[in-house]
């Protein structure tokens, strides 16, 4: 999961976000774009020597520094994307398989080299197995479905503990 | 904000010879192929307005616009040997916004900290503010100085670290 | 930013939208405020839209800054612009000017 998507599904819920000139804007997100433009509804906006509340802003991506989300949001849209999954769950099975055996680093394997990154895999996999400072309480033991985890990266780390026979399994 | 895996020091290295050839030959040097690594780790973040951010990164993308949960900032007054932490939840950091960003020994991190004073957050945040005020000023003073021969300093109110 | 290839996400995770998101109809020939790049800000009647955010203004306004540091806005020191055509690649923020309540910041007290 992208941080992008991760914010196109916490729509409804509170934010705060500071702006590049220190600005900060609270208030419950109602619309996400491609480019993280926003618009917020029940909106503080707190400037350097004023605060007004407006019943709705608009924000631009490019404007914005940094976003603190609720401290549940992560699960909350995991939630919500399982429910969505277990229905579309042959769908992407087929895909994957297609893929053939980079299969699992999905996002990866699309923007860049195909062919350099099963060998890099394998290599930081055997690296990673001590050592291992996984901070992951969101394993959720899965019908081999990766994107019940936060993005193809962050699962394919954890099942490479448990190496390489998981590699182009699922 | 790639960590720099160079030639490891020996009895220190992270990775063996073999896969560091690997990374020179086939690494992208892309922004994703030097974060995945610290998925699921807690890494500092520095920003361009000097903030230090400390987090389990989640996710990221190929912008390094990064998801950090159980985020801490700190700031360190390294002149008096202070420093000051505040705890801010879950943070989506827009990448164009940090400067660097690197993985945390969790082992090692806490030692310099014994040896330093904790203060309460407010206290180091307005400290760090006056710094910033200061260093703001003067350097834009320098800027008009600079225009008066028609040189140009630009010194931008966000980027201060 | 848009992830064409994860298609078959799509169908069960909603990716973000592709056309605008914000319905600037409903705000015309009502006052808005908005901050520009650069540290402007200027109220305004929205008279026309596209959509790439470019802004049609009339009886606009602008907040004049602080000589010493431009990002703090002087709210009494103001200059009349009149009709003006604004360009979407500088607007940061839109908002109502009405509706807007300001609170007094107690910290200045």
């Amino acid at each position: 999961m992208l941080p992008l998507y991760l914010l196109t599904n916490s729509n409804g819920q509170h934010m705060l976000i500071e702006l590049k000139n220190g600005d900060t804007v609270q208030g419950q997100l109602t619309n996400v774009d491609n480019w993280m433009n926003l618009t917020l509804a029940d909106v503080t906006h707190t400037a350097s020597n004023e605060v007004i509340t407006l019943p709705e802003i608009y924000v631009r991506g490019n404007f914005i520094k940094y976003i603190k989300l609720q401290q549940d949001v992560i699960e909350k849209v995991k939630q919500s994307s399982a429910q969505q999954q277990s229905q579309g769950h042959h769908q992407n099975r087929d895909f994957r398989r297609r893929q053939g055996g980079g299969g699992n680093r999905r996002d990866n394997d699309r923007r860049f080299n195909q062919g350099g990154n099963q060998k890099r895999n394998e290599g930081r996999g055997s690296h990673y197995n001590g050592g291992n400072r996984r901070y992951n309480n969101q394993r959720q033991s899965n019908d081999g479905n990766h994107s019940s985890a936060m993005g193809g990266f962050v699962q394919h780390h954890q099942t490479s503990a448990q190496q390489p026979a998981s590699l182009g399994h699922n | 904000m790639s960590e720099s895996r160079g030639s490891p020091a020996p009895g220190k290295s992270k990775i063996t010879e073999g896969e560091a050839d690997l990374y020179l030959d086939q690494y992208n040097f892309t922004t994703t192929a030097a974060i995945v690594g610290s998925v699921d780790r807690k890494i500092f973040v520095l920003l361009r307005d000097g903030r230090m951010l400390f987090g389990i990164l989640r996710t990221f993308d190929q912008y390094a616009n990064l998801i950090l949960q159980h985020c801490v900032e700190r700031i360190y007054i390294t002149e008096e040997n202070k420093y000051a932490e505040n705890e801010c939840g879950v943070f989506m950091v827009r990448g164009e916004n940090v400067v660097m960003l690197g993985e945390v020994d969790i082992d090692k991190e806490d030692e310099p900290l014994v040896q330093m004073e904790q203060i309460p957050f407010e206290e180091a945040s307005q400290m760090k503010q006056e710094r910033d005020d200061a260093r703001y000023k003067s350097e834009s003073q320098k800027g008009r100085q600079m225009a008066r021969y028609g040189l140009i300093h630009d010194f931008h109110k966000s980027d201060i670290y | 930013m848009s992830e064409p290839s994860n298609q078959h996400q799509k169908r069960k995770f909603e990716g973000p939208k592709r056309e605008a998101i914000i319905n600037l109809g409903k705000y015309t020939d009502k006052h808005v405020r908005v901050k520009l790049m650069g540290g402007r800000l200027v109220v305004g009647v929205l008279k026309g839209y596209d959509q790439l955010m470019n802004l049609v203004l009339d009886e606009t306004v602008e907040y004049m800054r602080d000589e010493e540091d431009d990002t703090v806005i002087k709210k009494d020191s103001t200059r009349e612009l009149g009709l003006v055509v604004m360009r979407g690649t500088m607007l940061l923020t839109l908002s109502p000017a009405d509706g807007s309540e300001c609170i007094v910041n107690p910290h200045l007290e």
